[in-house]
């Protein structure tokens, strides 16, 4: 899959990812995928590039977090939009990139900005206010709600995040490059499957 | 949010000479949605569209579009005002300049929105003073779709509007499409582009040789079909895959392309 890259931007934010994971003790988030903006409709600098090669690192140093770049949705993956975008609000919150009180943007905005029919997310903001992650207030937006009960839940995906960073850090120490590492992690995961389909 | 369709059809039936183009067509449009209206060449989509604007009469069968009557010569009028259509072939008058054209058609709608006439103006870099029979096809297709755009339609009818349209274009495109949604106008637009039917629509109505094939949210068809690539050692028999969820099976050396309806797992169960 080729897409348009505006490489000016990308650099700008991984840079800037950089920059501001050191000073702050919040957590990185990583983003894989090109978003929209990304992808470079707008911008003027356009190269080819493989959609595999890398992954941009976005750091949520405000609260004016770049939606579009947190949330990718897929529409040949096969799964409803509406659910994609759900679970990746839900991982947005669970990895810190989005917290307690922050706002997500409105219906309209996030429509265009992912260009999906509407309905998709108002689907989804329902869903999510249902199970109770999301508060929408009648003319003002949606705001996360995070319960105790998540909260543990968040602390421990960031206990992971962190060991699994350390890890990363170790095997790229071995020499182990990022390809290999991250078919070393998928090897693990899907060991069960793996073994049932041999049979 | 009320759920009287907008459009709605019953056994619309449509022949030009022997040729039976639109061979009793049900459609129930609802409100506020993105529909998009497929179909192959030639399976009568425009003929349907043509038919629900009033542009042509159906030899049997009747429909409504907002409550009026597609039939009636002084409901279509009414009709036009609350519907914009962007044609298959783009018409406008070639002698006018994209000026005065823009100019003549605010003349006939008092809810004319020159806000997003200037916004439209402004991403589709369309020449003022250049007349429209010098337009590149693209942005002949990007005029027409500005004058639909700015007119605040309750309803919106497209007949393959992406086409002759650059990437660029496209992509502006579906973003205005989706932002006049989000506003209340229901959209319905034929197309042959699945990617972009797939990303922004919420309900899809396939025509097949004039009739109605397929009528379904995209959710639905999401959750409901899947698509499994089986690879194996050896390829089994074709009908040791073959169950009642399996719509259909394509096999490639030793890989096997299974199209599932309902429970993708027992396949994968079986596979094994």
């Amino acid at each position: 899959m080729r897409l348009c890259v505006d490489w000016s931007y990308l650099v700008e934010s991984s840079a800037h990812a950089r920059r501001s994971a050191d000073y702050e003790h919040r957590p990185i988030f990583v983003c894989t995928g090109i978003s929209k903006q990304v992808a470079g409709i707008r911008k003027t600098r356009y190269e080819d590039v493989s959609i595999d090669s890398f992954c941009i690192l976005l750091y949520p140093y405000t609260s004016t977090v770049n939606f579009s770049m947190l949330f990718r949705l897929s529409p040949i993956a096969g799964q409803p939009l509406y659910l994609q975008l759900m679970q990746q609000i839900r991982h947005a919150v669970e990895s810190g990139a989005l917290q307690h009180g922050d706002q997500l943007p409105g219906i309209r905005t996030l429509a265009e900005e992912l260009v999906v029919s509407p309905n998709t997310v108002v689907k989804a903001y329902s869903e999510l206010e249902h199970e109770g992650l999301l508060e929408l207030r009648q003319g003002s937006g949606a705001f996360v709600s995070v319960k105790r009960s998540t909260r543990s839940q968040i602390g421990r995906v960031h206990e992971a995040h962190g060991q699994v960073r350390k890890l990363i850090e170790g095997l790229r120490e071995m020499g182990l490059n990022d390809d290999e590492i991250r078919r070393v992690v998928e090897a693990e995961l899907f060991q069960p499957a793996v073994v049932m389909s041999k049979r | 949010m009320t759920s009287i369709p907008v459009i709605e059809t019953s056994e619309l039936y449509k022949s030009y000479g022997r040729v039976e183009a639109v061979r009793g067509v049900n459609l129930s449009i609802k409100p506020h949605q993105i529909t998009a209206f497929l179909g192959l060449n030639g399976a009568g989509k425009s003929t349907t569209i043509k038919l629900l604007l009033g542009m042509i009469r159906p030899n049997s069968g009747a429909g409504q579009v907002l409550g009026k009557n597609i039939n009636d010569a002084a409901d279509s009028v009414l009709l036009r005002r609350k519907v914009a259509y962007v044609s298959e072939n783009k018409q406008l008058y070639d002698y006018m300049t994209v000026e005065q054209m823009i100019g003549f058609t605010k003349s006939f709608y008092p809810d004319w929105r020159a806000e997003i006439e200037r916004k439209l103006l402004n991403t589709y870099e369309l020449p003022l003073d250049r007349r429209i029979k010098s337009l590149s096809k693209g942005m002949r297709t990007k005029l027409a779709l500005l004058l639909a755009f700015a007119r605040r339609p309750e309803l919106l009818i497209l007949d393959e509007p992406s086409e002759g349209l650059d990437p660029i274009g496209i992509e502006q495109m579906l973003e205005n499409l989706v932002a006049l949604c989000s506003e209340g106008t229901t959209v319905f637009f034929s197309s042959h582009q699945i990617p972009e039917v797939e990303r922004i629509a919420d309900h899809v109505c396939i025509l097949h040789k004039g009739c109605l094939a397929l009528d379904a949210s995209l959710d639905g068809m999401r959750h409901s079909y899947r698509q499994i690539d089986l690879v194996f050692p050896v390829l089994p028999d074709e009908s040791d895959i073959r169950m009642p969820s399996v719509e259909s099976v394509r096999t490639e050396g030793r890989q096997m392309r299974v199209v599932v309806s309902g429970d993708a797992e027992l396949v994968v169960e079986r596979a094994n």
